[in-house]
């Protein structure tokens, strides 16, 4: 049994918030400014923070800060603030996640389940030279297995090469040419969509949201990296 | 007034005292200076003077009897014998001798001369109109008896030989004819001379000029006798008396004969026996060679006189007395003793005792002047110094008051003062105050008159000069008084107006329009051109005023280009976005000022529009930003019930739809607030765009590649053409995604199913722009324009019943006009065709950072 503080508010949507949960078997505790769930987190185990920002009193990047200073719980942002800047302000202050309102539940449920699962497991499992771990994405090369957040995920041959080859290089920017090169090993000739597609497929089997992907990213006119980042929105 | 006492400085009375006492003073102490001076000038003349005096006229004698006795020398004062021998008719002078002079001089008439032949017979004597003053003939008087020798520094040397009536005839004719002929046989045309004087100066002086030739011009009565001078030679200046004294043998008269006369054409003319023969033969003077033998000659008695006096008995001289021996002996063998008597006689009208006498008198009490000189001014002194005190005080009034003589100007009291003094200077100088002036009985009233009359004036001058300064002084209305303070005065007031008139010129002249000024400053220029052009002596000078005229030129251009300059700067800053630049107003005049103050008053304009309108547009932002922060809050609880109640087990059909209305409307209403935000950031600036090297290519198919599925959803075929050749340009790979994303979305949305869409990228060789087409057929009917089709919320259909916020294009064309791409939408019937013209970047042509950027700013990595 994990335990959630929702600090938000707009009581509407702590509310729906708690149906959402409550229904995925968390416990669930609520704050309505800062103040309150710092005061919560200080007296209770919680193992995921979701966060308002425009909050009155504490605001939620006040309450952030503070709370880093004690604990490196998970926390998710649930702000109706899209701009960039807030988001890297956000993520600078030491948040996990930083979803807009209005959010779509399920992903919601995804992130949480996601940051929950690596929180929890955070240096439990035994690390094997054949394993490559960057976030939730688990590659073991020795039976050539991709789980993400603990779940295995199915991919096809080229998918998984693709994969394993740029988790191998984290961080580095490929083209489709050169990863073509590098997993088929010659020359392409006009192969650039099928490496996209290629991409966009396991793109949508790793991502929470394809759209919005948080590992597997495309560098727009040069082409595609796998985010060693941890944290990601 | 009345009650107020009457002080003493106010008496008149006591004022005229004073006056007085002032006046007196002053005349007895300048008496008093004056015969001071004249008791110490009365020792040199006895001393001194007098012998000089004596000893000119002796020399004057002796000059005149080298050149024989003039006209007007004969009027003189001289008498003495020299001896003349006649022999078979011819006469001889052997010996000029002067023995006595009986003196007097001016116009005495006691005064003559006797010449005497060798038998001691009177050849001639005069008495008659003794008169210097008219001295001889191109002498001066004062020269004669003062100063003056006379040098003849030419090579031939005239001696001034006159007429004298009181000759014999035949010795006038004798000596004439000679001098015809001597004169004749050098047909002098000049007779010049130096006159120098004993202080050592000198003076050029013209004695006769005559026409040789003509002998018409021959003057009746003077005729030339030409010495000729061995002397010149030596450097040294021969002067009459010095030949003859000297004796030299070379230049003396003997070397004058006319056998010896180097003028043979008129000797030769001459005939002995015709002509009366006058010689002239060597004076062979003898006397003492010693002081002692000449003392046994004279010895202390004084020579027998009586000799010579009888002759002169009539003149009324009884009992002349010995007053100078003169002796001078030159050289052995010529000797001149002159010896030179004053009649001593108190009754005698002789003036030179007068003169000695009166003097006497005066010398007497000589050691009372000077007391009486110092006495007199400490008087004045104290007088003056009371009267200025107490002049300009009147009774009934208060304090000192100028009265209309105070108002005189002060100018013309200088003027008298000078006068005054020039007068007194004259009348000293001209020896009123001399003893000449004393001995001389015919002038002595007049004199007297003259003497008392000067001084006093002088003093009630100085006294009335001293009361009027003091009154001036007191009541501060000297310059007033002053013709020099009223010309001051005037002077201020039309400086002063002048002023006025060039600040009123120039301020008009700075009204003027910069053409006329120009046009003022050009003519300037021209006339001062064509003033050096045409009084410019010469080329050089001409070339001078130009250069000097240019060079001003030049700096006026200068300082006019530097201004321009400036102004060029500034106008360059501010036409290249620098809004924020000042012009530089340094070194700026004039027009040029103005106008750099007025660009800046446009660049002022030209901030503030700046200013407002960003802050228009930051207000605007925010309040997008904001409105959309706020309907997103209860937006989100809308999705969130709407999605939990469609989870819900509800058994009406119609509320399940009516559910999935409202879910599918609320996402497209958060999809309008986020493309709002979006186009509205877009549109006002609010996103800078990250430029880096973007393959064209690569961008275009990664983007198909993530439409592939819509695309097959949509039941569209794509057809795309991707050249060989790379296509590299500068962009931002995440906005130009977000067109491409647009671009394709709205492909999806609006296109005929069954339809192929075509994009392609192409470039053409050498070309500096690439080209993405996106062909596809639209699903409805496109009756609107292009351009309406990027305003905000406009759809290609009408019904809007599709989802999606009409914003798409918009947004896809702000984004273009932030990366520089050109954006062409164009609609041919059910073809619609959008292109975006990218511009290329050359190889070494990178606009931004090297270091790969990342694609979205909210990327972890930027936490780390």
């Amino acid at each position: 049994m994990y335990n959630i503080l929702i600090c938000d508010d707009e009581r509407d949507i702590v509310s729906a918030l708690k149906i959402y949960l409550s229904g995925e078997g968390y416990n669930l505790f609520e704050a309505y400014n800062g103040a309150e769930a710092l005061e919560i987190l200080r007296s209770n185990k919680i193992h995921l923070v979701l966060l308002d920002i425009m909050m009155p009193g504490v605001d939620g990047l006040a309450a952030l800060s503070e709370m880093r200073s004690f604990t490196n719980v998970p926390v998710i942002f649930l702000t109706a603030k899209s701009e960039d800047v807030d988001k890297i302000v956000g993520l600078n202050l030491g948040a996990d996640d930083y979803v807009t309102k209005p959010f779509n539940p399920i992903e919601l449920m995804a992130r949480v389940k996601s940051h929950i699962r690596r929180y929890v497991m955070l240096g439990s499992l035994p690390e094997s030279p054949d394993v490559i771990r960057i976030g939730g994405v688990e590659l073991n090369d020795s039976d050539r297995t991709v789980t993400v957040d603990g779940e295995p995920v199915k991919l096809t041959a080229k998918e998984y090469d693709i994969l394993n080859f740029l988790m191998s290089n984290a961080g580095v920017i490929y083209s489709p040419a050169e990863i073509y090169c590098r997993v088929w090993g010659n020359v392409p000739v006009g192969v650039d969509n099928a490496i996209a597609v290629h991409i966009r497929h396991i793109r949508e089997k790793i991502e929470i949201n394809p759209a919005e992907p948080r590992y597997l990213k495309v560098v727009w006119g040069r082409g595609y990296k796998f985010d060693k980042s941890d944290k990601d929105d | 007034m009345e009650n107020r006492k009457k002080t003493l400085r106010e008496s008149a009375a006591l004022k005229f005292l004073a006056a007085t006492i002032c006046i007196i003073s002053l005349t007895v102490s300048f008496f008093s200076a004056i015969f001071s001076v004249i008791c110490w000038q009365n020792n040199v003349f006895f001393e001194d003077d007098h012998e000089t005096f004596l000893n000119n006229v002796i020399a004057m004698f002796v000059d005149d009897r080298t050149t024989d006795f003039c006209v007007e020398i004969t009027n003189g004062i001289m008498a003495g014998t020299i001896d003349v021998t006649e022999s078979d008719g011819k006469y001889t002078i052997d010996r000029g001798d002067v023995e006595k002079v009986f003196g007097r001089y001016g116009n005495a008439d006691n005064v003559g001369f006797i010449i005497a032949d060798a038998e001691g017979n009177t050849v001639f004597s005069t008495v008659e109109g003794c008169d210097l003053s008219t001295g001889l003939p191109g002498f001066e008087r004062t020269e004669i008896y003062r100063d003056l020798w006379v040098s003849i520094p030419t090579d031939d040397t005239y001696l001034h030989k006159s007429y004298y009536s009181g000759y014999s005839d035949a010795l006038n004719n004798a000596v004439s004819e000679y001098y015809n002929l001597v004169w004749a046989g050098h047909s002098a045309v000049s007779l010049s001379g130096t006159a120098e004087y004993f202080d050592g100066h000198s003076d050029y002086v013209l004695l006769m000029s005559y026409d040789g030739v003509n002998e018409n011009v021959m003057p009746e009565y003077e005729y030339y006798l030409e010495y000729w001078n061995g002397c010149i030679d030596d450097g040294e200046v021969p002067i009459p008396f010095d030949f003859y004294t000297r004796g030299d043998p070379d230049i003396s008269l003997s070397q004058v004969t006319p056998a010896a006369t180097a003028a043979p054409p008129v000797t030769e003319k001459l005939s002995p026996e015709d002509k009366p023969q006058f010689a002239v033969t060597s004076v062979t003077e003898t006397y003492a060679e010693t002081e002692e033998e000449r003392a046994a000659d004279h010895g202390e008695n004084p020579p027998d006189v009586s000799e010579y006096t009888s002759g002169i008995q009539s003149y009324g001289m009884d009992t002349p007395t010995l007053m100078v021996t003169y002796e001078e002996q030159k050289s052995e063998n010529c000797e001149l003793q002159v010896v030179a008597y004053i009649a001593e006689d108190p009754d005698s009208i002789d003036e030179i005792f007068y003169a000695r006498n009166s003097t006497a008198l005066i010398a007497k009490y000589s050691r009372f002047f000077p007391v009486a000189a110092v006495l007199g001014v400490l008087t004045f002194l104290i007088s003056a110094f009371c009267l200025a005190c107490a002049c300009g005080y009147r009774y009934p009034a208060e304090g000192p008051k100028p009265s209309w003589f105070d108002m005189i100007p002060f100018e013309i009291f200088a003027l008298f003062g000078v006068l005054l003094a020039g007068l007194t200077a004259d009348v000293y100088y001209e020896g009123a105050y001399s003893l000449e002036t004393f001995a001389n009985s015919n002038v002595r009233l007049f004199t007297l008159a003259t003497e008392i009359a000067i001084p006093f004036l002088a003093s009630a001058f100085v006294t009335l000069t001293l009361m009027t300064l003091s009154v001036r002084l007191k009541t501060h209305t000297f310059w007033r008084s002053c013709l020099c303070g009223w010309a001051a005065m005037i002077l201020r007031w039309l400086i002063k107006k002048l002023f006025g008139v060039c600040k009123k010129l120039i301020k008009l002249l700075s009204q003027l329009k910069l053409v006329w000024k120009t046009v003022l400053a050009m003519l300037g220029f021209t006339f001062f051109e064509t003033v050096a052009l045409v009084f410019a002596r010469d080329a050089a000078s001409y070339l001078l005023v130009m250069i000097c005229l240019n060079i001003l030129l030049s700096i006026a251009m200068a300082a006019w280009a530097l201004g321009f300059t400036k102004i060029r700067d500034y106008t360059k800053k501010i036409a290249g976005g620098d809004i924020n630049a000042r012009p530089d107003r340094e070194f700026l005049f004039g027009e040029l000022r103005g106008m750099a103050d007025d660009l800046d008053g446009v660049g002022e304009g030209v901030r503030r529009a700046v200013d407002e309108s960003l802050r228009s547009e930051r207000l605007k932002t925010e309040l997008i930003t904001n409105v959309s922060h706020d309907l997103k809050t209860p937006l989100t609880s809308i999705v969130n019930y709407i999605d939990i109640l469609s989870k819900d087990e509800i058994e009406s059909e119609e509320a399940k739809e009516h559910i999935a209305v409202i879910q599918r409307q609320s996402a497209r209403m958060k999809k309008l607030i986020e493309d709002l935000t979006e186009v509205s950031k877009a549109s006002s600036g609010n996103i800078t765009p990250n430029f880096e090297r973007t393959d064209v290519n690569l961008l275009l198919s990664q983007s198909i590649a993530e439409y592939a599925e819509k695309f097959a959803l949509a039941n569209l075929e794509s057809v795309v053409t991707i050249p060989e050749r790379a296509i590299t340009a500068s962009l931002d790979g995440r906005l130009m995604w977000r067109v491409l994303d647009n671009l394709l979305n709205n492909i999806c949305k609006y296109s005929q199913p069954g339809t192929r869409v075509y994009i392609s990228a192409e470039t053409s060789e050498g070309s500096d722009a690439a080209a993405i087409t996106f062909k596809n057929v639209s699903r409805t009917a496109l009756n609107i324009s292009p351009d309406e089709l990027t305003e905000r919320f406009v759809r290609g259909d009408s019904s809007r019943n599709t989802e999606g916020s009409g914003l798409g294009l918009s947004i896809a064309k702000s984004l273009c006009d932030i990366q520089n791409v050109g954006f062409k939408l164009s609609i041919d019937g059910d073809l619609f065709k959008a292109e975006l013209k990218i511009p290329l970047c050359g190889d070494a042509e990178i606009l931004f950072d090297p270091e790969p950027p990342e694609e979205n700013p909210s990327d972890g990595e930027e936490a780390k």
